[in-house]
């Protein structure tokens, strides 16, 4: 891959795990999400003092009496900006809610979740990372995109591997076509790669804009035809058609290797 | 290829290599990813068309058309490699400088709709103030306080709706470039077409794109305004010197101070500009696989191309 850097990292057991790393795009819209969210309850805390202040709950006529409350203040917000990372990092698995809308996660050298201790080194070091904006330079220019936090800690950020899509939804027609076919065809001219390209269309068809959809599944069902061997001629819609020819062929594809999912 | 389905085959191409190495849709964050990844592997290519681009700027009209083409030039290139062809800038600065005047044409027409829109905006905005004016007076507090926070409704939806047509206007440029026989108009009429129900997530990845670029911009920034000083202080000195000297030399003091304020400026102008083309380019190749299923495209002996 060109686009995406790679890691390889060895578990304790010996096992190369592959992984992409997160990319500075994803880990910029974590670190956005996360301080928006660190604003609002700062503000928030801004608020509860100036009502503190106003109630006159505290009477802290002294000066030294205002500079301890001053000292708590600082302590409590920097404690809460902190603590929001290394908490969420080792309860969620090294996501925060910035990280699990941007689909990455920390994890260990050794690729295992980490722990309370790397996460409030990440935490901690975080102050000089995104306040001097080191880490940005580290994580766009060195090749294993490590901030110091990531590298005192001995973490990783990277892509969490997305789920394999729902099965398409199949037309109770098609169903009906598939069984008849499935016997009738030859499926040995439709290779492995077309059968992909045909569930990559019926899983991600529902997000194709109206006009261009039929253009799509009617060049895919033309090319389909071509394929198969006796070329029967459905008088179906192509959605169907390829919807037919989805499931016959994981059906043939599953009688021969039973358990394998496609 | 006749339609054995009976629709017609419309003029959406498929694209010839699939880029096995690039999910078949990317979230917000792999396209800033992606594009910053395209402009450092052309970092000195990319970046050296820029400033030829930017130098453009300085003559008017036909510069200014010429730095649409050549700055369109860098988003071919990177949409061409996205879509899985060989690189070649040189081919794509030729094949958009022949689209020169339609891509300038475009941007006039885009510029014009934006300041269109501002007039009635603007216009409804001066009745509605002056009609709560109207009604405001004598009215009791509620009344007043309602209306106030009515105004700023209208004008936060007004502003919401302002950003939302910029952002359906996004990408007029690619399809002008990428798909063939398409002018300002129907560029205009793509780019509507392609944004539609993505203005949310464009925003989100412009958002990312100005958070990446800006542990650069700061620096660079910050060099360039330390230079413009320098070269403020360095041509008014030594013109200032040369004048007395040389008393017809004080026609050019004036130049020379323009000069140094702007050659900095579009220096540090040249340096972003590749990273803002990848990044349409990236946009406009991500809407193609999600609205018109580009790499939905058949493994072998795929139809027609870019």
């Amino acid at each position: 891959m060109r686009y995406f850097r790679h890691i390889t990292l060895e578990t304790p057991e010996s096992v190369d795990l592959e992984f992409i790393l997160a990319g500075i795009g994803n880990r910029a819209l974590a670190l956005g999400v996360d301080y928006l969210i660190l604003l609002v309850a700062f503000l928030l805390e801004l608020l509860v003092v100036v009502l503190v202040i106003q109630s006159e709950v505290l009477s802290l006529s002294e000066w030294t009496g205002w500079a301890w409350f001053l000292a708590g203040l600082l302590l409590l917000t920097f404690a809460g900006y902190a603590g929001y990372f290394v908490t969420f990092e080792t309860l969620w698995q090294g996501q925060t809610p910035g990280k699990r809308l941007a689909r990455i996660r920390v994890i260990g050298s050794d690729g295992r979740p980490i722990g309370l201790q790397q996460a409030t080194l990440r935490a901690l070091l975080r102050l000089i990372d995104d306040w001097f904006l080191l880490g940005a330079y580290l994580i766009v220019l060195t090749r294993e995109e490590r901030r110091i936090g990531d590298l005192v800690a001995g973490t990783t950020v990277i892509q969490e591997v997305r789920p394999a899509g729902q099965p398409p939804e199949i037309n109770p027609e098609a169903q009906r076509l598939a069984e008849r076919w499935q016997a009738e065809l030859d499926w040995d001219t439709l290779e492995p790669a077309a059968f992909g390209v045909i569930r990559d269309y019926l899983q991600g068809r529902h997000q194709l804009a109206a006009y261009a959809r039929p253009a799509v599944a009617e060049n895919l069902a033309n090319h389909v035809l071509d394929l198969l061997n006796p070329r029967t001629r459905p008088a179906v819609e192509p959605d169907i058609y390829l919807e037919a020819i989805y499931l016959a062929y994981q059906w043939r594809l599953q009688s021969s290797r039973p358990g394998e999912q496609l | 290829m006749a339609a054995k389905f009976g629709l017609e085959s419309t003029s959406y191409p498929m694209v010839e290599g699939i880029q096995a190495e690039l999910p078949p849709i990317l979230s917000i964050g792999n396209v800033v990813t992606v594009a910053l990844a395209l402009y450092r592997q052309h970092l000195w290519t990319y970046l050296r068309l820029a400033l030829i681009a930017h130098l453009w700027l300085l003559v008017p009209i036909y510069g200014w058309a010429r730095f649409g083409a050549l700055a369109a030039a860098i988003a071919h290139a990177a949409v061409g490699e996205l879509m899985g062809t060989e690189p070649d800038l040189a081919h794509s600065q030729d094949h958009c400088l022949g689209r020169m005047w339609p891509l300038w044409g475009a941007s006039v027409l885009v510029f014009l709709i934006m300041v269109g829109l501002l007039l009635p905006i603007a216009l409804f905005v001066a009745a509605l103030g002056g009609l709560v004016r109207i009604i405001s007076d004598n009215a009791p507090l509620w009344l007043e306080v309602g209306l106030v926070v009515l105004l700023v409704f209208v004008g936060v939806g007004l502003l919401l709706g302002y950003v939302w047509v910029a952002f359906r206007l996004a990408v007029v440029g690619m399809p002008m470039v990428v798909e063939p026989g398409v002018g300002p108009l129907r560029g205009i009429e793509r780019s509507v077409q392609l944004t539609g129900g993505s203005v949310l997530r464009l925003q989100g990845i412009v958002s990312v794109g100005f958070l990446v670029m800006l542990p650069f911009q700061v620096p660079v920034q910050a060099a360039v305004n330390v230079i413009q000083i320098l070269l403020f202080a360095i041509s008014t000195l030594s013109g200032a010197l040369l004048s007395l000297l040389l008393p017809p030399f004080r026609l050019l003091l004036v130049p020379m101070t323009v000069v140094s304020f702007v050659l900095p400026a579009l220096f540090s102008g040249a340096l972003f500009l590749p990273f803002w083309q990848t990044m349409m380019a990236t946009l406009y190749y991500d809407l193609r696989c999600r609205r018109e299923g580009l790499t939905l495209a058949w493994p072998a002996g795929r139809d027609g191309g870019p």
